[in-house]
């Protein structure tokens, strides 16, 4: 019998794990660096951007406690949309990011495992995102990340995200809006 | 305690910032407003089924909502009769009962309660049950589907707190057959006081071309968010106010009403049987939907997002927003307004992203002494007021722009922190009809 461990080791080269886990950092610092622009380079034309809502429930009702995709959510996100979200930063008249907030993703928890197809790998990461805007103000949150990550040679970054899924911790969102990208 | 008489200069279009810090004035705003109003708490389709419970507030008290084995519903305050815990924990679900997970006492669907662990061995005989039955809601009320309370016994009919605003509120919610159905919900905590939200929807129209030039901008063309556009550049439209402080307003003159509703919506009306639904329930071609709150913050949308805010102290709320559609709406209509609802009025929302950093800023400011007694101004007056003009009732003015309904919303404000009881209420608002 083999480990867990030596399982999940074996399931992608470690080639590909340190590509894809380096692919994940290079895309949050093109956030923290206002380069929204170019932040959509990592994602597939047909991709899905998305983020279920959390509540609590009693036990016998917790397989309802994330909502489904289609319902509740707080992104649902294909490329053109996600596009319209950079757009409407780029005009320099979104006043909740003009003058944008000082942002810093952490990444974390990179777990790279195979996907069903050639190719294609299921990514989950932890993250921690700080905020600090005008003189005072400062938030964060944290979440889980499922990505759909599928190789693309000829792309600018060598991957493409098809799917991101976020779930964040928070059930009633404490921080004044999701103003950012996760 | 904090007079707030002289905080208010509604002649001069002038409020003192105190009313949006001052914690002693919050606490009275708990027992004259939030106590003595209808509360938003539930709308049928989120509790369909018997047993069905949602968990909300009235201001700052939690309540739980509960549909009935019989169908009917009851309120009652989720707060267990014996240490004040909170009785039941889940945001919603389904229930047969609920139990105290404290010391296990155990209450019914209608919050009687039912069972207290040890009661035969170790209370007196004279210990009964009956007197200890969680706080009713006093007075609920269904109006089209949504489920009204109010903690005073002698508030008048929901259609009465309505008043003139019955037909505006009738223009969003009462214009399909099959009805409503609220298909998702968001909730999130803003650092400001809850009067700036509550006004925006009843008298700020103006701040849109300002504060959401942005979300406009990507979204006119090639979403599913109304195109803004067609409001032209210098927009026509007009505004109401109601008695107790509820207000609206809509883009476009009569019969040429640019509507806030979504591409999918007005493609899914334009529908022979569905228009010929609405001019059957309505009567009178009424278009009407821009924005509308429903005093204290019942707030409705024309791309049907629909909430209410929480107050949280002078210096928090809490946002609570559904998404509503057509019950009979197709699915790819629904969706479509759904998704819209998202990508502009939710925690995520592209408009709502720039109000929280209003309000937030707004609220940082008055921590200054001299900014507090300077205050905000309410000058934007010049659309003279009309009573009952043609089909609109109550007061109205003939611009879609104007501060007339966030003077008479404070108006009511000052009334309801003022007066002793409703009698004296009702009173008071006749006496201070403004521009009659």
């Amino acid at each position: 019998m083999t480990d867990n461990i030596t399982n999940l080791l074996a399931d992608v080269d470690a080639a590909d794990d340190r590509a894809i886990t380096r692919f994940l950092y290079e895309e949050v610092a093109v956030l923290d660096d206002w380069n929204w622009g170019a932040w959509l380079d990592f994602f597939d034309d047909d991709c899905m951007y998305w983020a279920p809502t959390q509540e609590d429930r009693v036990s016998r009702e917790r397989s309802k406690r994330i909502s489904a995709f289609g319902t509740s959510v707080y992104f649902e996100e294909n490329k053109v949309q996600l596009k319209q979200r950079v757009d409407r930063l780029l005009t320099n008249q979104a006043w909740g990011e003009e003058p944008p907030s000082r942002a810093r993703h952490l990444i974390t928890n990179v777990r790279v495992s195979a996907g069903t197809a050639p190719d294609e790998f299921i990514v989950k990461s932890n993250f921690l995102d700080y905020r600090s805007m005008g003189q005072r103000s400062q938030d964060y949150i944290t979440g889980e990340r499922t990505d759909t990550i599928v190789r693309a040679p000829g792309s600018e970054w060598g991957f493409l995200i098809r799917e991101r899924r976020i779930l964040f911790d928070m059930s009633t969102i404490l921080i004044k809006n999701l103003s950012l990208f996760y | 305690m904090t007079d707030v008489t002289n905080l208010l200069d509604l002649e001069n279009g002038r409020l003192n910032g105190h009313l949006f810090t001052d914690p002693d004035i919050y606490e009275q705003e708990l027992e004259k407003v939030w106590k003595r109003a209808w509360n938003f708490l539930a709308h049928d389709s989120m509790i369909p089924n018997r047993g069905d419970y949602l968990q909300t507030y009235i201001g700052e008290d939690p309540i739980l909502i509960v549909r009935q084995k019989d169908g009917s519903v009851r309120a009652f305050l989720n707060q267990c009769r014996h240490r004040g815990m909170r009785i039941c924990r889940a945001d919603r679900g389904t229930a047969k009962a609920f139990t105290c997970t404290f010391h296990g006492w155990s209450y019914a669907l209608d919050g009687s309660l039912q069972q207290v662990p040890r009661q035969d061995s170790a209370y007196p005989e004279t210990f009964d049950r009956a007197e200890y039955g969680a706080r009713a809601v006093p007075r609920l009320q269904n109006y089209k589907g949504f489920w009204f309370g109010s903690w005073d016994e002698t508030i008048p009919s929901f259609e009465e707190y309505l008043g003139s605003a019955k037909y505006y509120l009738d223009g969003y919610i009462d214009r399909w057959d099959g009805g409503m159905e609220a298909v998702a919900f968001h909730k999130w905590v803003l650092p400001n006081n809850w009067k700036y939200m509550a006004e925006q929807p009843t008298s700020d129209m103006q701040h849109s071309e300002i504060t959401h030039a942005s979300a406009g901008m990507v979204l006119n063309k090639g979403s599913d968010a109304a195109d803004r556009t067609k409001r032209g550049t210098n927009p026509t439209g007009r505004q109401f106010f109601a008695d107790y402080g509820h207000g609206g307003a809509w883009y476009g003159l009569k019969g040429e009403e640019v509507p806030n509703t979504g591409q999918a919506m007005q493609k899914w009306e334009a529908r022979p049987e569905i228009a010929a639904q609405i001019a059957a329930r309505l009567g009178d071609d009424r278009e009407v939907r821009g924005h509308l709150n429903i005093w204290p913050t019942f707030m409705l949308l024309g791309n049907y997002t629909i909430r209410v805010t929480h107050p949280r102290g002078p210096g928090e709320q809490e946002v609570w927003s559904w998404a509503f559609v057509p019950k009979d709406a197709d699915d790819a209509t629904k969706d479509s307004i759904r998704r819209d609802i998202m990508r502009t009025f939710s925690p995520a929302g592209m408009f709502e992203a720039d109000d929280a950093l209003n309000w937030e800023e707004m609220q940082h400011i008055l921590k200054g002494r001299v900014a507090r007694e300077s205050g905000f101004t309410y000058r934007m007056v010049g659309a003279p007021i009309q009573w009952d003009e043609g089909c609109y009732p109550g007061g109205s003015s003939a611009h879609v722009f104007s501060d007339n309904a966030a003077i008479n919303m404070y108006s009511n404000y000052l009334d309801m922190m003022t007066a002793d009881d409703w009698t004296e209420l009702a009173e008071l608002r006749i006496q201070h009809r403004l521009g009659k």
